[in-house]
């Protein structure tokens, strides 16, 4: 589906990230950890086209990124920021019009049903408290149908029972869409559970990638911290738990 | 709905006969109506009316509507309330243009003011957004103090070649840099009119491009719109339309910037099909009753419009800035 080959990437001529090789395939939740100003950010924006490639190429079903069209690259892929924002009074149903094609009302029925945005719906974004406004910019553009799609921190701002829900959400979309997300989070809770493959960017290129069993152990996280890790089954519920303690 | 916009009619059409109605000769409210709808009337009644008050109203409108057309679009693309002809600068720059052209050409028509003050107006315009460019996000209050801070270097450049001008000359230009309307100028309003009509119709016809760029650069590239392009081009828009303007009448702040806030106040919306009519009319509206205002407040003499709207403009300015709604990035 995704596919960086040698990518380095950053801004002006200053490499943030360097020789990067990835490779996703379709329906994959493919994330991205990383300490801060480790270059999730800068890789979202480069992968979608908003900052230049410096080195290296990105292919997204086989075909190079700066040959497809505007309208074509938009169609194949969208991305939304940690923390949007509509600068006027809109409400989420006047955002909702906002969009490239004719709305998929299944995708949007679905999206509107999971993000349970009718309370919401005819308010002003800039009065809804800020987890509810990032559950409907996650609508807005999980309704956009794109087949790759790029969220950076999509966690934030939602409390505990919303993250389930968006958890749950991306794998629904997964399956009845096909789409495949790359996130960029730190969660590692919810990343060890939510993950196909984790690829940890640190030192200006990529530290460790692969399934979580593999590249999510108690000692990668604990090197990567700098703090003791463990790594075990959750007594409740039995998904993994990700226990980070002391500095080491 | 269709309420709000017959409300905003009316008031726009009210302005005009105010309009038609103040100055110094006085003329009833039934010799304006009869005036309009083209009857019998005393000849120096049609004089006046025909070639003195009907121009300044064209005038006066026009340069309204299209300030705020244009403060609307840089709100819009650049995500700042505060954002607007003056307060990025352009006006300033559209300024000096004007006054080199009073400098250097013969005879400072009709071509050299608009030419200069074009000119003038995109060069600071693109200095402030270059300036910016990497430290400061767009959103940003620091943008506009970068604006004004080029704005007051520039207003002390024009004076600077205004003070280099004959006295016959520099009479005429302070009264420009004030932002008056009953000059020889007001007569140009038609075809500037004429114009700035492609600008106009181009940036209505693509509000939903505007609605895209209002949501930032990833989710315009994410919708299949360029965010660099598409700047640029609605940058060269509002920019020709207000200096333009500025040819016409002089410096006027404010109207740019206070219309659309008004205008998204009273549709309660932000959607650019609404908010540009809206503001168009706003704009225009607000500057006939500065402009009347003007000419009522003292007997035997004239208020330039752009005193009144700096007057009134500038504390809704100070407002805005201390609200916090709009506090996004400092």
């Amino acid at each position: 589906m995704l596919k960086a080959n040698n990518l380095s990437c950053g801004y002006g001529k200053k490499a943030i990230l360097q020789n990067l090789n990835f490779q996703t395939s379709s329906s994959e939740i493919f994330c991205v950890m990383g300490l801060n100003g480790s270059g999730k950010t800068t890789l979202l924006k480069t992968l979608l086209g908003l900052l230049p490639t410096l080195r290296g190429d990105i292919q997204i079903e086989g075909k190079n990124l700066t040959k497809l069209s505007l309208t074509e690259r938009s169609l194949l892929l969208t991305m939304q920021e940690a923390d949007p924002f509509a600068p006027f009074s809109m409400t989420a149903e006047e955002l909702f019009t906002i969009r490239k094609n004719e709305m998929d009302r299944q995708a949007f029925d679905l999206a509107f049903k999971r993000f349970e945005l009718e309370t919401l719906f005819k308010k002003d974004l800039l009065e809804l408290s800020a987890g509810q406004a990032k559950r409907v910019w996650l609508a807005h553009t999980l309704s956009l149908q794109s087949k790759l799609i790029l969220i950076d921190e999509p966690f934030l701002h939602l409390d505990w029972i919303q993250q389930q829900n968006l958890m749950e959400t991306f794998r629904i979309w997964k399956k009845e869409f096909s789409t495949t997300f790359v996130l960029a989070l730190h969660e590692l809770n919810l990343l060890a559970n939510l993950a196909d493959q984790v690829c940890v960017l640190s030192q200006n290129g990529i530290l460790n990638q692969g399934a979580p069993e593999e590249v999510l152990t108690s000692k990668s996280i604990s090197d990567l911290f700098q703090f003791t890790a463990i790594i075990d089954v959750n007594p409740i519920d039995g998904s993994k738990r990700v226990t980070l303690g002391q500095k080491k | 709905m269709p309420r709000k916009p017959t409300f905003l009619l009316f008031t726009t059409l009210g302005a005009v006969l105010i309009s038609m109605k103040s100055g110094s000769v006085d003329i009833s409210w039934s010799q304006i109506i009869r005036f309009l709808f083209h009857q019998d009337l005393s000849a120096d009644i049609v004089t006046t009316l025909k070639t003195i008050r009907w121009p300044r109203t064209i005038s006066a409108f026009y340069v309204g509507s299209v300030l705020a057309v244009a403060g609307s679009v840089l709100q819009t693309i650049l995500r700042n309330p505060l954002a607007d002809s003056y307060t990025l600068g352009l006006s300033g720059g559209s300024a000096v243009g004007a006054a080199v052209a009073l400098q250097v050409a013969w005879l400072p028509t009709f071509f050299w003011i608009p030419f200069f003050s074009n000119i003038g107006a995109l060069l600071s315009v693109f200095a402030v957004l270059f300036l910016a460019r990497q430290t400061l996000k767009y959103e940003s209050r620091t943008l506009i103090l970068v604006g004004i801070m080029i704005s007051l270097f520039l207003g002390a450049l024009s004076i600077f070649f205004i003070s280099l001008l004959p006295t016959d000359k520099s009479q005429a230009a302070i009264g420009w840099l004030m932002g008056e309307f009953g000059s020889t100028r007001d007569d140009w309003a038609p075809a500037f009119l004429g114009l700035s009509f492609i600008p106009l119709v181009y940036i209505f016809i693509r509000s939903r491009a505007l609605d895209v760029l209002s949501l930032g650069d990833v989710k315009t590239l994410s919708l299949g719109f360029s965010p660099k392009k598409e700047k640029v081009i609605f940058i060269t828009l509002s920019t020709a339309l207000t200096a333009f303007a500025i040819s016409l009448s002089g410096l006027i702040g404010f109207i740019g910037l206070v219309s659309p806030h008004i205008a998204r106040r009273f549709f309660k919306t932000s959607l650019n099909k609404y908010i540009l009519p809206a503001s168009f009319l706003t704009g225009g509206t607000l500057l006939l009753l500065a402009d009347s205002l003007g000419r009522i407040i003292l007997a035997d003499r004239e208020i330039p419009a752009g005193s009144l709207s700096a007057l009134i403009g500038a504390p809704v300015l100070i407002y805005m800035l201390l609200e916090k709604k709009h506090a996004q990035s400092e």
